[in-house]
């Protein structure tokens, strides 16, 4: 069943994260004094110009990448003052993800490349594994796919695999880096679809980072990244403009 | 358990991407059974006249460290074997190193062997059938291989040949007897005795046989007990003896030692790097169970099985092809000896190989770096 976090509470706090690179003068900083809140039920898009430090960003709240300064609270944890191990038991119980390439094991289907994830992870029996991988798939509407391995999918199918290989756990959190970003709209929209289907109906707390500015209309609060500085994007702002704009103060 | 199937439906759905690394350790695991094999193989010319026949003892000159390098004893010694309540049968045997004089005028090295030429006899080897025993009778008669033909200038049966200024007539020819060490020129007692500079009450071995086999080692024991200026060993002893003296002390077997020893460094190179490169392959997928939480160990544990899978794979591969190779090699009268225990051991070594580079390939999954699969 999904988990209800809380309307007002953020599900995830992320403070001063700043994220340098390289040393001296060659220093460089991706995220750059951040400090937002995700809320559980909610799908919220991390826009910005290639290079502006959102992938990076993502993975100091996800847990997989440590930022040089700040904190990030989750679940009431500071994350990042956990051990490894911590974390990793953190992300397995938590959180799901997909990324730009959809990294799924060329040798299995798509039933085992859910099946390995509950089997691997929570160790959930083979019979229960296999049931909840199946249900999974229908769910994503890969119900008679289930046997075809990843070159037998189309690029969204495969995606869709990697979507329900993330939502399988029931994750808390869910992190998207670039998910679309490899697939024609109509396929990309199915994506965005199932990842606010998962704030909405089971009340996660979505993460998406894109430069798609057709993701906007879908999430429920933009954010912009630009050379490692967040704020949010006013409602009245258009996306492409808002975009455009910071490419060009970029560029000069 | 459950490690080893996911292991194998990957390797299995995905094997075209995998048969690069499981032909790797087939190649791998042939080349260490052929050479081993070619090593093992390669001596047993040291032994031929010991494996060949019917002798279960071989009582000889004191300190004998190959066969075909003994003092001679005196005839008389017959007695004690003879004299041993279990065996059955003792008699004489000669075999000694001379030179055979080409028709060029060139000499080349032979080793002339002269046994007893009944029906029961111990010291001819089996090759030699009941009709060219008969005509072995005749003085001056001998046997050669046909691999030694061009070796010793002549061209086959009723060739005539010079050893020691004595002439010797080619009355039959065997197969397999190929040896670097000497033509194997087979004859009588009588023959060999004009052949060699053996004096007539002289001998090289007293063979034997005990009524029950088993009784041979306690035979050998007692000999060895009571006549310390002798030799005595049963006949495994003496051939292991012998292949062992080739192997060891000569540099011909040093050096094939040595390119055994290459051959497997260069199989155990190939394998690790080709499974490395054949699990780094998938490490963008391995990375995304990472983030999932899924971990670390775990995931070596399906590292591994693949690694196990592709070992299992290979060796598969490997047997058929290797009794094939060395079927083949037996064309050219290249001895592959390939006993249970080497093949054994050549699938233990690959699977160990195997192992060994999933364990390598570990090290990049304890550092996989988020990075691989953010854009």
């Amino acid at each position: 069943m999904p988990r209800d976090l809380g309307p007002v509470k953020p599900a995830l706090q992320g403070r001063h994260l700043t994220r340098t690179f390289g040393s001296g003068a060659s220093v460089t900083r991706a995220v750059n004094d951040v400090s937002f809140d995700l809320y559980a039920g909610e799908a919220v898009l991390l826009m910005g110009p290639s290079g502006s430090g959102k992938s990076t960003l993502l993975a100091i709240l996800a847990g997989l990448s440590p930022p040089t300064e700040g904190q990030v609270m989750a679940m009431g944890q500071d994350l990042w003052a956990l051990s490894e191990r911590q974390r990793q038991e953190f992300r397995l119980r938590y959180c799901g993800m997909v990324f730009q390439g959809f990294n799924l094991f060329p040798g299995l289907s798509a039933r085992l490349q859910l099946e390995i994830v509950l089997r691997l992870g929570e160790g959930v029996p083979a019979a229960e594994a296999r049931r909840r991988a199946e249900k999974m798939l229908t769910l994503l509407d890969l119900g008679d796919k289930a046997s075809l391995l990843p070159a037998e999918l189309s690029g969204g199918e495969q995606q869709r695999v990697a979507v329900g290989r993330a939502l399988i756990k029931n994750p808390a959190f869910f992190f998207a880096d670039e998910p679309t970003a490899s697939l024609d709209w109509v396929r990309g929209s199915q994506i965005v679809q199932l990842l606010c289907d998962a704030a909405h109906e089971r009340q996660a707390c979505v993460l998406i980072v894109s430069h798609d500015p057709r993701i906007r209309s879908r999430a429920d609060r933009v954010y912009y990244l630009d050379d490692g500085r967040l704020r949010e994007a006013p409602s009245d702002v258009n996306p492409d403009e808002a975009v455009s704009a910071l490419a060009a103060k970029r560029e000069t | 358990m459950m490690y080893f199937a996911y292991a194998w439906t990957a390797l299995w759905e995905d094997r075209q991407r995998y048969l690069p690394g499981v032909l790797a350790v087939a190649f791998s695991a042939v080349l260490m059974a052929l050479q081993s094999g070619m090593l093992l193989g390669m001596f047993t010319f040291a032994s031929l006249t010991i494996d060949r026949a019917r002798a279960q003892i071989w009582l000889g000159g004191p300190r004998i460290r190959t066969v075909d390098m003994a003092y001679p004893i005196f005839e008389r010694d017959l007695t004690r074997l003879a004299s041993q309540p279990e065996v059955e049968r003792a008699e004489v045997y000669l075999q000694q190193h001379d030179l055979w004089v080409r028709p060029d005028g060139s000499i080349e090295l032979c080793l002339v062997v002269g046994a007893r030429l009944d029906d029961q006899s111990l010291g001819a080897v089996r090759e030699l059938t009941p009709d060219l025993r008969l005509l072995l009778e005749e003085k001056g008669a001998i046997v050669v291989d046909e691999s030694d033909l061009e070796r010793l200038g002549i061209h086959g049966l009723g060739d005539v040949g010079e050893i020691s200024g004595h002439r010797v007539k080619v009355v039959g020819l065997t197969h397999g007897f190929r040896s670097p060490a000497g033509a194997h020129v087979f004859c009588s007692i009588e023959t060999a005795r004009q052949l060699t500079d053996l004096q007539l009450n002289q001998i090289s071995y007293v063979l034997g046989r005990c009524r029950v086999p088993e009784d041979a080692q306690a035979v050998v024991e007692r000999l060895r007990a009571s006549y310390p200026n002798l030799s005595a060993f049963t006949a495994p002893e003496l051939s292991q003896r012998s292949r062992l003296y080739w192997l060891t002390k000569t540099k011909a077997g040093v050096a094939l030692g040595y390119a055994a020893l290459l051959g497997l460094l260069v199989g155990a190179i190939v394998t690790s790097q080709t499974l490395y490169a054949a699990t780094i392959a998938q490490l963008r997928q391995y990375a995304v169970l990472w983030a999932l939480g899924i971990p670390v160990r775990r995931m070596a544990a399906l590292v591994l099985a693949e690694a196990f899978w592709m070992g299992m794979a290979g060796v598969a591969l490997a047997f058929p092809a290797t009794l094939a190779l060395a079927k083949g090699a037996e064309l050219l009268s290249v001895i592959i000896l390939l006993p249970i225990w080497l093949l054994a051991a050549t699938a233990a070594v690959t699977m160990v190989m195997a192992l060994g580079s999933g364990f390598a390939a570990l090290r990049s999954l304890r550092r996989i770096e988020p990075a691989i699969l953010l854009r």
